[in-house]
């Protein structure tokens, strides 16, 4: 099991495992919004679960999840690349991984089997709480906010399937 | 279509009456850079919002057919015209034809369709902050839908755009701009209404209409009812059994017909005299399209009136008046214009096709038999004319 996939489920600041916290922070604007907005998904994802139209809603979140994952993943990479980050290709690899695994739950999910995006809330919250604590603190100094594409998400994600 | 457009001093508002499916969308709205956005999950609540705040961009969110027809036509008859022309998106899991036809009707920018992504969202936020010329006529109010340029169009010309292109073929002008503030704020009858009405009388007339046009409307309105009950008598003719039945209708039809098209060609003197409003236009349109349904019964009973007409001649019941091949020619050459819109004899019913048949070897009979009695001095002497 990876160190990724140890971490406490709560926030570090006890707070809800949805929520982002201020020692998450990678000390740029959008990265952060990108984070805040990856849990904010997670979030409602866990919340709609009981709601009488969650296959619509579930349907559109986890299209727009996965196109989040294109475009976060992809700006924090043209700005680790831009600064020539040195642990860029282990945690391209680790995007990579958590891209396929979350393809993979959306493709079972539109094949039918609904339970699929049963636990994808915490999946979503889990990796990302792991992921930022353990590998995205590392490129805190090395970034600076010149060479962050802030542009909105849309336009990233765009970009990622190109 | 994707263009770096940027909605950061754009207001969205979003309606919607299911809280979990707004949220996700207000959320997914802030990623296509649309942030200013605020919720209301029903429609007074939307209204005032509109009303007391700056918005952009309005979403009726899966907020039902009906609600969100009622909805536009509020917006886009709101006296303001700011608030009037707002570019609106609908969003359903599915839309019928009808509604579909509705909600155009009602002046809708965007239709879409759930699930959304930020793509999708992206791409109707930009159609619909980027609308198409809006549209204010009688009938309608609303982003403007043509689809295409026609090369051969040769109707009203009733755009602004149309005007500048063309100022020397159109009848019409545009209104001054000082003027098309309060053209956008004036109320507008509902197109629907408009095409379903029966009755003249359901129009409520206008008493600042001048005396030309309201007389124009009184040629149409006549022409309109009458276009309804062809419209009527064509619809019994289809269940019509009998011969005898079937005829008759026809003759009904024709006469109707006749009368129909004795008011149009006035209106068309009156339009091009006098001009016209979109909604004479509308009632126009209509009348048109109840003649090309109407087409096989007309086709029928003008071939059923040159037959009875023709066999009364062939028969010695009546003379050969002078001219009448040409008059007779003539009413053939309209019943074959009005085949041609049906699609050709192939497509009529096996009765109509019979009776155009008869019609045209009718008119041949009394072509050769006008040739033969024009050609020859009648013989007062014989015995046949010779009394008794």
């Amino acid at each position: 099991m990876s160190q990724e996939e140890t971490y406490p489920v709560k926030g570090s600041d006890g707070g809800s495992k949805f929520e982002w916290s201020p020692d998450m922070s990678v000390g740029n604007a959008p990265l952060n919004e990108d984070h805040k907005a990856f849990f904010e998904m997670a979030k409602m994802l866990s919340e709609v679960q009981g709601a009488n139209d969650r296959e619509v809603i579930i349907e559109s979140a986890l299209s727009i999840l996965e196109e989040y994952v294109g475009g976060h993943f992809l700006r924090e990479e043209k700005a680790m690349r831009a600064v020539n980050y040195p642990r860029l290709a282990g945690h391209v690899l680790k995007h990579g991984s958590f891209r396929a695994r979350v393809k993979a739950i959306a493709d079972l999910y539109r094949a039918g089997t609904k339970s699929a995006a049963d636990g994808l809330p915490d999946i979503v919250a889990d990796w990302l709480r792991a992921h930022i604590l353990s590998e995205d603190l590392q490129y805190k100094n090395w970034i600076n906010d010149s060479v962050v594409d802030s542009r909105p998400l849309v336009y990233l994600s765009i970009e990622s399937d190109t | 279509m994707l263009v770096n457009f940027s909605f950061s001093d754009k207001n969205c508002l979003v309606v919607c009456n299911k809280p979990d499916l707004a949220r996700l969308i207000v959320h997914t709205l802030r990623q296509i850079g649309l942030v200013n956005v605020a919720k209301a999950d029903e429609a007074e609540h939307a209204y005032l919002q509109l009303t007391k705040s700056n918005v952009d961009l309005v979403i009726l969110l899966d907020f039902g057919a009906e609600e969100s027809v009622a909805m536009l036509r509020r917006i886009r008859h709101h006296n303001l015209p700011a608030i009037a022309t707002i570019p609106t998106i609908c969003v359903s899991e599915a839309w019928s034809g009808e509604q579909i036809v509705q909600l155009r009707d009602a002046g809708v920018t965007v239709l879409a369709t759930l699930p959304l992504t930020m793509r999708t969202l992206l791409k109707h936020a930009t159609r619909a902050l980027n609308p198409r010329e809006f549209v204010t006529a009688a009938t309608y109010r609303g982003p403007c839908r043509r689809s295409k340029a026609h090369l051969n169009y040769s109707g009203p010309l009733r755009r602004n755009d149309d005007m500048a292109g063309s100022q020397s073929t159109s009848q019409r002008h545009p209104p001054p701009p000082a003027a098309e503030e309060a053209r956008i704020s004036a109320p507008i009858p509902d197109r629907t209404a408009v095409v379903q009405m029966a009755k003249p009388s359901a129009i409520q007339p206008d008493a600042h209409e001048p005396p030309e046009m309201r007389q124009t409307r009184i040629v149409i309105d006549n022409a309109y009812e009458t276009a309804m009950e062809v419209d009527g008598l064509s619809s019994q003719l289809h269940r019509a059994g009998s011969p005898r039945q079937r005829a008759s209708l026809c003759r009904d039809i024709a006469m109707a017909s006749e009368r129909m098209i004795n008011l149009m060609s006035l209106a068309d003197v009156r339009v091009q005299e006098f001009g016209c409003s979109d909604g004479i236009v509308d009632k126009l349109e209509s009348i048109r399209t109840t003649i090309i349904r109407n087409a096989e019964g007309l086709a029928e009973a003008g071939a059923r009136r040159v037959v009875e007409y023709g066999r009364r001649i062939l028969s010695g019941h009546s003379g050969v008046p002078l001219g009448v091949t040409v008059a007779l020619t003539h009413q053939i050459a309209r019943i074959d214009a009005i085949v041609e819109v049906v699609g050709g004899l192939d497509k009529l019913a096996e009765a109509s096709r019979t009776a155009i048949v008869q019609a045209r070897e009718v008119t041949a009979s009394i072509a050769a038999l006008e040739t033969q009695s024009s050609l020859s001095i009648p013989d007062f002497s014989s015995p046949q004319r010779v009394r008794k």
